[in-house]
C-alpha cells in the first residue's frame, strides 16, 4: 500500500436480490477522505465474516459484481469496474482520496443472486480513510519481531495474541510501524492500537507477495500495539502451517 | 516503467535463419524509443501464419542507435517479453536505426512465422502533464459482432475529450454490466487495440494482453493520452475462434477529472 494507513474499517454488505447493494450509512468513514476501499473475497472456497460469523462471498463468486463510486459531489469517482480489480488480491492500488456519497455508491451484481442470497452471504469490504502520504524515501524500520501462532489455536475463534507474545515489547515504547506476513492462507488480525483503527483486517491486505506480484509493506502509523486486546482468527478447516505476523517497529 | 503516450506495433516476419534486419518504418525511425516489448500473441490479424512465443525461442536481438552502435546486442527475445517479466522493462531511452537492428534467429522451424515488437515512445502533440491529482475509473463495454471487422468503441459522451493515464483489462470470465458474457483472457493475445486522435494512431495495433495486470508488477501508465472513441478500435488475429462472437470486450480506463 503507497501509504501510511491510520484507520481501516470493516464493512459488512448484505447482499440483495435485486442486484444493486449500497454502504450503510452510519459508518466511521462517512464524511472522511476515503483513500481506498479493498474487497475481501478470500480464495478459499468457505470463510466467514468475523463479525457475526455470516458466509462470505469468495473470490469465485466475484466474477460478476461490479463497484460503483460517486463523491459527494456526485461525481464518478470509479464506474461499473469489476470487483476483482478492487479485491485484496489485485496487486495494484485503486486509489480514491475523496469523500464518498453512501446514497449513490453501490456494488452491483449482474444476473441472478438468488443463489449468493440464499446462502446467506455477505461481502467484506475494507476502507481506508485519512491515511497520510508515504514518502518516497520511505524504508521499513531497522528492527523486526515476528509472532508464531499455531493454526489449531485460532481456528474459528478469537485468538488473544498476549497469549504466546506477551512480554517483548512490555516496558519499552516501540512504535509499530509496519506489518507483514508470509503466511499463504486468509485469516484476520484484529489490531488494538493506541489511536488507530484496524478491526478484523484480513490477511491479504497485508502480505507482501500478492499472487505472483510483490507490493508495497503495509505501513501505519508508529503507535503501539496492546497485544492484551488484539485478536487472530482464521476459518479454514484443513491442517495447516503456523500463522506468522512479524512486526517492524523501532 | 516511465510514462509513455504512443506505441507503434511491428508484426515482423522472419523470412531466413540467420540474422533478419528490421524494416524501416518512418514513425518508429523518428522516435525516440522508450521501451520495446516482443509480445507472446498467439494470432495477428491479416493472417493465420504462427508467431513466435519469446519465452520459448533462442532467437536474440540487437538493437542499433543512430550512431550505429549496436547498443543492445544479442540479448534473448525472451528478456523483452513483458508478461514473462512481470511488466518490467529495460529502458532503452534511444532512437533506433532499424535498418541495422536484427532478430538472429538460429532455430529453423521459426522461418516463416511472425515477432510481435511494439514500441513505446512519447508523443507530446498527443499528451500532457497532469493537471490534477483527482482521475476516476470508467468502463466501456463493446460487442464483438464478428472476427472479420474491427471492434469500434461506443460513443461515450462521459470520456469524451478526457485525458487517460491507463488501460485496464479488469474482467476475464463472467458477464459485464450489459449482461452478455465476456470475451475470456485467453483471448486477449490475439487482440489489438488502436487508439486514434483524427485520423492518426496514438496506440497502433498494441496487444492487448500487455494492459492485463493481475499478475505484473509494474502497470503502464500514459501520459495524459487523448484519442476520439468513435476512430478508435480492437481488431482480432486470423486464428481467433468464433466462439468470441457475441461476447463482449471490457475496457476500463483511468481520466484525469
Amino acid at each position: 500500500m503507497n501509504c501510511i494507513n491510520t484507520n481501516i474499517d470493516l464493512v459488512q454488505v448484505s447482499l440483495d436480490e435485486l442486484g444493486n447493494m449500497y454502504f450503510p450509512t452510519s459508518v466511521s468513514f462517512a464524511g472522511k477522505r476515503v483513500n481506498y476501499i479493498k474487497i475481501f473475497a478470500p480464495y478459499e472456497r468457505e470463510f466467514y465474516s468475523p463479525i457475526d460469523g455470516a458466509p462470505v462471498v469468495v473470490y469465485d463468486d466475484l466474477t460478476n459484481f461490479y463497484v460503483s463510486l460517486y463523491n459527494d459531489q456526485k461525481k464518478v469517482l470509479v464506474k461499473d469496474v469489476n470487483a476483482r480489480m478492487l479485491s485484496a488480491y489485485y496487486p495494484h492500488q485503486i486509489y480514491i482520496n475523496d469523500v464518498l456519497d453512501l446514497d449513490l455508491s453501490r456494488i452491483s451484481y449482474i444476473g441472478d443472486l438468488s443463489e449468493l442470497v440464499k446462502q446467506k452471504k455477505v461481502i467484506l469490504v475494507y476502507v481506508s480513510w485519512e491515511a497520510l502520504p508515504l514518502p518516497e524515501e520511505k524504508e521499513l524500520p531497522t528492527k523486526a519481531v515476528t509472532v508464531t501462532i499455531p493454526a489449531e489455536l485460532c481456528y474459528n475463534k478469537p485468538f488473544k495474541l498476549s497469549q504466546i507474545f506477551d512480554d517483548f515489547f512490555a516496558g519499552s515504547n516501540a512504535k509499530i510501524e509496519a506489518i507483514s506476513t508470509d503466511t499463504t492462507y486468509s485469516f484476520y488480525l484484529d489490531l488494538r492500537m493506541d489511536e488507530l483503527s484496524f478491526k478484523w483486517m484480513p490477511s491479504p491486505l497485508f502480505r507482501e507477495y500478492a499472487g505472483t506480484a510483490k507490493i508495497t509493506p503495509f505501513y501505519c502509523r508508529p503507535s503501539t500495539v496492546d497485544f492484551r486486546n488484539s485478536y487472530v482468527i482464521h476459518y479454514r478447516k484443513e491442517k495447516d502451517s503456523p500463522i506468522r505476523i512479524t512486526f517492524y517497529y523501532n | 516503467m516511465q510514462k509513455v503516450s504512443g506505441a507503434k506495433t511491428l508484426f515482423f516476419k522472419i523470412t531466413n535463419q540467420g540474422r533478419n534486419y528490421l524494416p524501416l518504418i518512418e514513425d518508429i525511425d523518428a522516435r525516440f524509443i522508450k521501451y520495446i516489448d516482443i509480445v507472446p500473441c498467439t494470432s495477428i490479424p491479416g493472417t493465420t501464419d504462427d508467431v513466435i512465443s519469446p519465452e520459448r525461442s533462442m532467437s536474440t536481438i540487437s538493437l542499433s542507435n543512430k550512431a550505429n552502435i549496436l547498443f543492445i546486442k544479442d540479448v534473448p527475445v525472451g528478456y523483452y517479453d513483458p508478461i514473462l517479466r512481470g511488466g518490467i522493462r529495460q529502458p532503452l531511452m534511444s532512437k533506433i536505426s532499424l535498418q541495422k537492428s536484427y532478430i538472429d534467429v538460429s532455430d529453423p522451424s521459426e522461418v516463416g512465422k511472425y515477432f510481435v515488437l511494439v514500441f513505446w515512445y512519447d508523443l507530446p502533440e498527443y499528451s500532457a502533464r497532469n493537471k490534477s491529482d483527482h482521475t476516476a475509473l470508467d468502463s466501456v463495454s463493446m460487442q464483438v459482432k464478428n472476427l472479420a471487422n474491427p471492434v469500434v468503441f461506443p460513443d461515450n459522451r462521459a470520456m469524451s475529450g478526457k485525458r487517460f493515464r491507463n488501460i485496464y483489462l479488469s474482467v476475464s470470465e463472467g458477464v459485464t454490466p450489459t449482461g452478455r458474457e465476456v470475451v475470456p483472457n485467453a483471448t486477449y493475445k490475439e487482440m489489438f487495440l488502436s487508439l486514434y486522435k483524427g485520423n492518426y494512431a496514438v496506440l497502433d495495433r498494441v496487444p492487448l494482453c500487455l494492459f492485463d495486470f493481475y499478475k505484473q508488477y509494474k502497470e503502464i501508465n500514459f501520459a495524459n493520452i487523448v484519442f476520439d472513441f468513435v476512430y478508435s478500435y480492437v481488431e482480432f488475429g486470423g486464428l481467433t475462434d468464433s466462439d468470441n462472437i457475441g461476447k463482449d470486450i471490457y475496457i476500463t480506463l483511468r481520466y484525469e477529472d
